[in-house]
């Protein structure tokens, strides 16, 4: 009896300690997961030009396809129904968000609309649907082909905008554009080779 | 021979076991961590844009965008889209003050957001500034993309944008752009003009419109809807703006 009771205090030892440090294996694995989460989102800001040129080349390496890119799952409120085709849309429609979230390679990327239907007034249903800019949109709303057709040559404009900047300080100038943070003329000239050529 | 396997099972389930307890005991205790975001009866004006939009960029810049005090940003402006500046006309830029006053004080140190004492703060930059500056921009139009007096889309920053400003990605949007038409802008009041021009704000800070009985300045403006007859952020709208950002 006393052997097994002393048997089992062992095992109880044993069992307790195992699962202890399962519990810690697992806090420590979520806690990092949480921590890589919060490292990168929102952004996190380059100190020196060495940390500034890795970000730049590792956005380089997503845009070649070597680093994998994901796209976050837009979310939507409760109680509104996502529509997948144009045809779907009401006929009269209040848009009340739009985001143009552009892919890695230039025109790539989607569209996510969020309208209420007014026909019955402002307090009618709530859609939302998610247009990828390389569906095609003959048939749909018109207000939603300018949206689209906008979102895709603003992000255009924005490349061909940062490239010019960065051209004006890779000379050692000042941006002229005072909304964006001023590189120093290396990490300008990296950014020029990664991205405009 | 059963016998003989089951005592070669019992050490591995032994082990099997005391991890599986641990683990759930861990997972148990992460899972009643609490979650921040407080429960609304009310379906929430809140909605996430991807990235986290133009809250985001703000917190990237290093203000402190996620519920402390402060959400600088700019305004003002031209566009290429077609747009006009908003300084070429005096009553565009006074109402654009004003209304930037009014986002400030009507959000700061209020029971909703207790940790804003200084409420939402944009500043002015004026003119100069274009829809691929890196900035909340507002452009008046002779039509609207979204046909309304007012519409506002955002621009969610690729990773290539984010790495030009030193940022890993996502690092929220690049720019957003409050659209307003011309000639009903030059046709409404001040008082008019100054919710309009918080309505749309409201949406490039994330919030969604709103239409559910309480008063908010994210009503979308359409009957049983209409905006209130103050223009200002009010408790429904704080509430959105601590359901986005508050924790």
């Amino acid at each position: 009896m006393a052997r097994w009771k002393e048997l089992m205090k062992g095992r109880t030892l044993r069992f307790v300690l195992v699962a202890a440090s399962s519990s810690a294996v697992v806090v420590l694995v979520a806690l990092s997961l949480r921590g890589a989460v919060a490292q990168h989102s929102p952004g996190t800001s380059a100190s020196n030009d060495d940390e500034w040129i890795q970000l730049i080349d590792q956005a380089r390496r997503v845009r070649s396809g070597e680093l994998p890119v994901v796209l976050p799952t837009p979310v939507v409120s409760a109680g509104t129904t996502v529509l997948v085709a144009c045809a779907q849309i009401p006929a009269e429609v209040h848009f009340s968000g739009v985001s143009n979230d552009p892919g890695p390679l230039p025109g790539q990327g989607r569209t996510v609309l969020k309208f209420t239907d007014v026909s019955k007034g402002g307090d009618g249903p709530s859609y939302a649907m998610v247009v990828d800019w390389s569906q095609k949109l003959g048939g749909c709303d018109s207000r939603v082909q300018q949206m689209v057709a906008g979102g895709k040559a603003q992000q255009l404009d924005i490349d061909a905008h940062i490239c010019d900047e960065m051209r004006i300080a890779a000379q050692g100038r000042d941006l002229s554009d005072k909304t964006m943070r001023q590189p120093s003329a290396r990490v300008a000239r990296a950014y020029l080779g990664a991205f405009c050529q | 021979m059963f016998a003989e396997r089951a005592s070669r099972m019992r050490v591995p389930m032994f082990w099997l076991g005391a991890v599986l307890a641990g683990a759930l005991v861990a997972l148990g205790a992460i899972l009643s961590l609490p979650r921040g975001a407080r429960a609304t009866s009310d379906p929430p004006v809140a909605y996430y844009y991807p990235y986290n939009g133009w809250a985001a960029q703000s917190h990237a810049e290093g203000h402190d965008g996620y519920g402390a005090s402060n959400f600088p940003t700019w305004y003002g402006g031209s566009a290429k889209d077609g747009g006009e500046d908003a300084c070429s006309y005096s009553n565009r830029y006074s109402n654009i003050q004003s209304a930037g006053s009014i986002s400030t004080s009507s959000t700061s140190s209020t029971a909703e957001l207790p940790d804003w004492s200084s409420g939402l703060v944009l500043s002015y930059v004026g003119c100069g500034v274009s829809s691929s500056s890196r900035t909340l921009i507002t452009t008046f139009m002779s039509s609207t993309w979204g046909g309304t007096p007012g519409y506002t889309y955002h621009n969610a920053a690729t990773g290539s944008q984010c790495s030009s400003q030193g940022l890993s990605s996502p690092c929220g949007d690049w720019a957003t752009t409050s659209q307003v038409e011309i000639s009903w802008w030059n046709s409404a009041s001040d008082s008019s003009r100054q919710k309009l021009l918080l309505h749309e704000w409201g949406h490039a800070w994330n919030l969604d419109d709103y239409c559910n009985g309480a008063t908010a300045m994210m009503n979308n403006g359409i009957s049983p809807c209409n905006w209130p007859s103050s223009g200002q952020y009010y408790a429904k709208d704080r509430d959105a703006f601590y359901i986005t950002y508050g924790y």
